[in-house]
């Protein structure tokens, strides 16, 4: 019996195709389903608990409205992780669009204020330090090598070039190792 | 290979980006190197912690409550059992209404392209062909507003056309009409698909941009010079420094 998470396969795309056709109930058990894996995506992604509760309320309320266009092709998880990847990275476009890319943003005080904090003695866990990377090179780690994308598909999805990813990848592993004390 | 190269390509190294010769190069300083091969211990044990993260977490507080206040405030206009049945006949007959609304916009495209600018602001053809309608606002009080006042200004621009029709060429005067036929057709067949699915931003769009088209081709066509004396057919259509 193939089972994930509580869920038989057959009864999830059975609830996909419920919520699709307007069943909220349906749609409910997706989100609790589900919620957690987008919530920690958008927590690591945005480094913070309040943006994150936005983005996954955001995502989830996009789910409903494109639901319509899953095709089943890939399972619905996959396609959900896909779409709150676009969801944030279209935050980040929003928020930041006078900036032209992920590679540009880095907000280097901040990174050098947190570092300056572990440099005092504060303990520093993974989870926070990658919360305090920039976001350039927070965005590529987090995808890279938390969720294991690819560099040409985060530069697909972030609009990137692939050589600008691996370069974030490799400031945010240097950054992190000087963080941690690893 | 030294340990400042090995810094270089630590990275590639560990993500198995190296070629054959350059890993064996790595390979043969970390055998005679113990400060890289701490460095690389390192690196892979902050990758291989990242990679055990948990690959959920829960939030502090339930967020479906404002999820369902937003799905229930975004659908005031369309109740569930609606969009039930337009996505049911969206995904039935979804292509047959996009193929007719695709030709119908097409058709009204190159017939009335003479009559336009070289380029519609808002409607324009991609590389592949496709027909790319360019963003603009779309909001449920937006459509009503820009039909109103299509409806208003084509109607006073056509009293316009009738009263100076005598003015313009017999043949001038066909090749309007026709165009305003086949964009009144166009905007039928949008308006037909948007019954079924109103909320689709794409139809609503397109809604907007054959508007502007119908409104821009009345505006010109009733701007039209006159006909010169004792000339019968429609000097646009031969005269290209009067071309529209």
């Amino acid at each position: 019996m193939d089972r994930r998470g509580g869920f038989h396969e057959g009864e999830e795309a059975a609830l996909v195709d419920r919520a699709a056709a307007g069943d909220r109930a349906a749609f409910e058990r997706l989100y609790r389903r589900h919620v957690g894996r987008v919530y920690a995506l958008c927590l690591r992604m945005s480094g913070k608990k309040d943006m994150a509760e936005e983005l996954t309320q955001e995502v989830f309320v996009k789910t409903w409205e494109k639901l319509h266009s899953f095709r089943g092709e890939s399972a619905f998880s996959s396609w959900l992780h896909r779409l709150t990847v676009n969801v944030v990275l279209g935050e980040w476009r929003t928020r930041y669009r006078h900036q032209a890319a992920v590679a540009a943003m880095d907000d280097a005080s901040l990174f050098a204020k947190e570092a300056s904090k572990n440099a005092a003695g504060v303990e520093m866990d993974l989870e926070r330090a990658v919360a305090t990377l920039p976001l350039g090179a927070r965005t590529v780690f987090v995808l890279h090598d938390i969720e294991g994308y690819g560099h040409e598909e985060i530069g697909s999805l972030s609009g990137i070039a692939p050589g600008t990813s691996k370069a974030q990848l490799h400031s945010a592993r240097k950054k992190l190792r000087e963080m941690l004390k690893k | 290979m030294n340990c400042k190269d090995f810094q270089e390509v630590l990275n590639d190294f560990i993500d198995g980006l190296l070629s054959p010769e350059e890993k064996q190069k790595v390979e043969t300083h970390l055998e005679a190197c113990p400060v890289c091969r701490e460095e690389l211990e390192r690196f892979r044990s902050l990758i291989a912690e990242a990679r055990a993260l948990p690959k959920s977490v829960s939030p502090a507080r339930d967020l479906w409550p404002d999820i369902l206040d937003r799905l229930e405030g975004g659908e005031e206009e369309i109740s569930a059992e609606e969009k039930a049945d337009s996505r049911a006949w969206w995904s039935r007959y979804g292509f047959l209404a996009a193929a007719a609304v695709l030709i119908a916009i097409i058709t009204v495209f190159l017939a009335t392209s003479f009559f336009m600018e070289r380029e519609d602001p808002s409607l324009q053809f991609a590389e592949d062909g496709s027909i790319q309608v360019l963003p603009a606002a779309t909001a449920p009080e937006d459509i009503v507003l820009a039909e109103a006042e299509y409806l208003t200004a084509s109607e006073k621009l056509l009293q316009v056309l009738n009263e100076r029709g005598d003015s313009l060429s017999p043949k001038t005067l066909a090749v309007v009409r026709q165009n305003i036929g086949l964009i009144d057709s166009a905007i039928g067949e949008i308006k037909g698909a948007l019954e079924k699915d109103p909320a689709n931003p794409q139809l609503n769009q397109l809604l907007l941009a054959t508007y502007q088209r119908q409104l821009k081709l009345l505006k010109r066509a009733t701007a039209l010079p006159p006909r010169k004396p004792g000339r019968g057919t429609g000097f646009i259509l031969r005269d290209s420094s009067n071309r529209l």
